[in-house]
């Protein structure tokens, strides 16, 4: 017996989720099944068909309720469909879903909080493989418009675990504050059928001045049943490759190049946040040290150089990258050094350091401005971006 | 425009706090441009404002056009809740949209309720009477650019007129309009501002316009290369169908486009006869296009033939010529914007009218500059805006300095460009590192061959002749 899915329908909806589809329709079911069972109810959702060359619309309309169909007679490409789902959309922030895609109780919220920020233009989940490894937590951006997912890489064991500011999420899950969506004009339908389209929006709503951020503590699991991972178009991608690389030149020349070191890496990482700083504190206040840096400054990447933190994971899921010397401290440190050669704007140094780390630190990072102090003053006085009056940011908590 | 969440870091805001009273809940284009515009003008002269619209029922009835715009209920009008929001305010401004009216009755149908709920509501006391003279002699209230469709009379005259001769700022959007206020014995000064839709190029960039061209090409909704004439209407004009597509019909090489600005008015119902009305194939608008969409269709356009006064605004904020249908219905707003617009020869009042209008819109050409004067005087209102509520925020202890939007932002462009120069520097670095590490490799390669050479025994044992042959070239010829 069919089961029919029964979805909300709020009268004043703060979500409205765009789910585009193409045929395979055991992939819609059951991303629409997890949808429904996974999401609190106050979002209504809009699926466009792309031309289902098989019965997927018959069985959208027979076996769903209060879901908004737009139907296409052909395949207009998945920016475009996006943009006709989000024009019927009432909701104030928009969620563009994969039918490929199963998302993971809780998935939502965390990615409605981190849009309340007002910087915060859009927000994505950390995607799953179906086996349940860390597929992406927040892809790479890097010149001439290459791209890598990120969240595996050892250089940054911490990758998959740690809210951030990135240059781009992916749009098979990608939550969108709706006015920014309008101010940009939506997915450009020059990227055709796919590919790159995600990066061109969000570098769109960056240069308007919002934030992409990835908030892993959402989870949804990325199945590839169908889509651009089976079968990818390699000409196409290229295509659109360049077409980004012509388009955002500027941007992408201030990104690495990919290169597959971890310099680059962890460069192309910390790149979209507005500055680098490092916390140098081995005292037992330390953690406290970088959380108040990290709570000043919203739209900085924040590293602590400490001794063991209690609770450093709590840092962690707060947006602080973390390093602990431990009794290897010799090694551990300079390799952590050395693939971060030139890489903070600010190191804070509260107290004396041990002998050797002080040196360490000066010699890997010359051009940064050392300060003493973790007070807003200190910090603006170098020229960092600072909120005086932390409260809602985008990602500290 | 702020949300709840923005509400609440409103101890925190140092700039002027403006509420913006309107109709930005009902599914029309036109009053989906007075928020963006409004909020986009008085960022520009103040960068700490904070701005937040109300409508009559505001998210409680979200409409696709408004593009996720958060707006605020205003909910039902007590004198209790006039009250409260005179306290969280520098500035109300009421408008644009032609809102001053007693007509309760008619909200009813824009947003699906009930007569007795909308009068329970009662919208138009809040457009009209604004906080009340009592308030308003201490909390500016500013009418924005508002049309005044009927005379005012009985009752609703007699208030507006006590309100009205203490109010801040009275602007309306065209002659017409003052006239009504002048009749009903309103002597203060009454300035006419034209519509601030005018200044929709300020918030759609040409980067959108092509975004959305794009697109609703690709969605079959815009001719791929022609420029088209656009033609919208509404269900009032549904008895000259015939004859508006016989008019176009003589335009047979134009391609056309029809438009629906909304559902408040039954667009599609015109849309749809017309489209039936037609020998020619048409192109239609996505049913449910954003305003960025609509914006886009006119400005890429030919022209605009229809009765929607902002689908007529925006051609012309394009410099575009329109033909203004409205073919004995009477709308005076219509015949007041060609009044401050100065094209009351696009204004066409019969059906007899139509050939001439459609060859006149297609025939004439874009006119640069056209706006200039009507431009300067909306720029000089909002102004006057912004200093009405910068004067008042001063009544409030300063938090913190204010920091402006455009030097900010120019800071993190330098501040990226640094980053970026560093991360060459940096790669050039560890080039040249690399480049003389290979050096000293070679170098003691070099160094251990040279040596190896000079203690080889071959070396050794020819020493002697090197020293006899050294003292040989020394001595003096």
């Amino acid at each position: 017996m069919r089961s029919l899915l029964r979805f909300p329908a709020p009268s004043a909806p703060k979500v409205s989720i765009v789910v585009p589809t193409f045929g395979r329709w055991e992939w819609t079911a059951a991303t629409l099944g997890a949808l429904l069972a996974n999401t609190e109810s106050c979002y209504e959702l809009i699926v466009v068909d792309n031309g289902s060359p098989d019965d997927t619309v018959e069985r959208l309309t027979g076996q769903t309720e209060n879901v908004r169909l737009v139907q296409n007679s052909s395949n207009l490409g998945f920016g475009v469909a996006c943009n006709q789902g989000a024009s019927h959309a009432r909701g104030e922030f928009l969620v563009f879903l994969n039918s490929d895609v199963l998302v993971a109780p809780g998935w939502l919220a965390p990615l409605v909080g981190r849009g309340a920020s007002v910087r915060v233009g859009a927000a994505g989940p950390r995607f799953l493989d179906p086996d349940g490894t860390v597929q992406e937590a927040g892809p790479l951006l890097y010149r001439g418009g290459a791209t890598s997912p990120h969240g595996r890489a050892e250089v940054d064991a911490q990758g998959s675990r740690r809210p951030r500011i990135v240059d781009y999420v992916s749009a098979a899950c990608l939550l969108v504050r709706r006015r920014a969506f309008d101010d940009v004009g939506g997915f450009d339908a020059a990227f055709g059928a796919g590919y790159y389209e995600d990066v061109d929006l969000c570098l769109a709503l960056a240069r308007c001045g919002f934030l992409t951020v990835v908030e892993p503590r959402s989870t949804v699991t990325h199945v590839f049943g169908w889509s651009a991972r089976a079968g990818r178009d390699h000409a196409a991608l290229e295509r659109n490759r360049g077409h980004l690389a012509r388009t955002w030149h500027d941007v992408l020349e201030a990104r690495p190049p990919r290169t597959g070191r971890a310099r680059d890496l962890l460069a192309a990482r910390d790149a979209p946040a507005e500055d680098r700083l490092l916390v140098v504190d081995m005292s037992p206040a330390g953690a406290s040290t970088a959380r108040g840096v990290a709570a000043h400054c919203p739209t900085a990447h924040v590293a602590l150089l400490g001794s063991q933190p209690e609770r450093g994971h709590e840092l962690v899921e707060a947006g602080i990258e973390v390093l602990t010397l431990s009794d290897e401290t010799e090694p551990n440190l300079e390799a952590w050094l050395t693939r971060r050669r030139f890489h903070y704007d600010v190191v804070v140094s509260p107290g004396r350091l041990p002998e050797g780390i002080e040196e360490a630190v000066r010699s890997s990072q010359p051009q940064a401005i050392w300060i003493d102090s973790a007070e807003p003053a200190s910090l603006i006085g170098v020229g960092v971006a600072v909120d005086s009056e932390p409260g809602s940011t985008p990602i500290s908590r | 425009m702020s949300s709840p969440e923005q509400q609440t870091r409103s101890s925190r805001v140092v700039g002027p706090r403006v509420g913006l009273w309107g109709t930005f809940d009902v599914d029309n284009f036109g009053d989906h441009l007075f928020p963006r515009i409004f909020e986009h003008e008085l960022s520009r002269r103040l960068p700490d404002v904070q701005v937040t619209a109300f409508s009559p029922l505001g998210h409680l009835h979200p409409v696709p056009f408004a593009g996720g715009l958060h707006v605020e209920p205003l909910g039902a009008w007590t004198p209790e809740r006039l009250e409260e929001l005179a306290q969280e305010y520098d500035l109300v401004a009421i408008g644009g949209g032609e809102i001053v009216h007693g007509i309760d009755d008619a909200y009813a149908r824009y947003y699906g309720t009930s007569v007795d709920e909308a009068r329970r509501l009662r919208p138009s006391s809040f457009f009209t009477g604004g906080l009340g003279p009592e308030l308003e002699r201490t909390h500016p209230v500013a009418w924005h650019s508002v049309g005044i469709p009927f005379d005012l009379e009985g009752e609703l005259a007699d208030s507006a007129r006590d309100v009205l001769a203490n109010r801040a700022y009275v602007t309306v959007r065209d002659p017409i309009s003052r006239e009504r206020l002048e009749r009903i014995g309103v002597t203060r000064e009454i300035v006419v501002v034209p519509d601030s839709a005018f200044l929709v190029d300020r918030i759609v960039t040409p980067d959108q316009l092509q975004r959305r061209l794009r697109y609703l090409r690709e969605v079959g909704s815009y001719p791929a290369s022609d420029r088209p004439l656009l033609v919208q209407s509404s269900r009032v004009l549904l008895s000259h169908v015939d004859a508006i597509a016989a008019a176009l019909a003589e335009a047979a090489d134009v391609p056309l486009v029809l438009l629906e600005t909304g559902g408040c008015h039954g667009d599609r119902e015109f849309a749809d006869a017309l489209q039936a009305a037609l020998d020619a194939p048409v192109h239609r608008m996505p049913d449910s296009p954003t305003v960025e969409d609509v914006v886009a269709a006119i400005a890429n356009s030919r022209g605009f033939v229809g009765i929607s006064l902002h689908g007529n605004v925006v051609a012309r904020a394009y410099g575009l010529p329109s033909a203004i249908l409205d073919l004995g219905v009477g709308y005076s707003k219509l015949a007041g914007f060609a009044a401050v617009a100065g094209c009351e020869e696009a204004l066409v009042l019969e059906p007899a009218g139509l050939p001439d209008a459609v060859r006149r819109t297609l025939s004439t050409r874009p006119v640069a500059g056209s706006l200039d004067g009507i431009v300067a005087r909306i720029d000089d209102h909002f102004d006057r805006l912004a200093d009405l509520a910068a004067r008042n925020v001063h009544r409030r202890p300063r938090l913190r300095d204010s920091d402006e939007t455009q030097l900010r932002r120019a800071f993190e462009a330098r501040g990226r460009r640094i980053v970026a120069q560093r991360l060459r520097l940096g790669e050039e670095i560890v080039r040249l590192e690399e480049q003389q590490a290979e050096c000293e490799r070679k170098l003691a390669a070099a160094t251990a061959e040279l040596d190896a050479l000079r203690s080889s025994s071959a070396n050794r044992l020819a020493e002697p002749v090197r020293r006899v042959r050294r003292r040989l070239r020394r001595r003096p010829a």
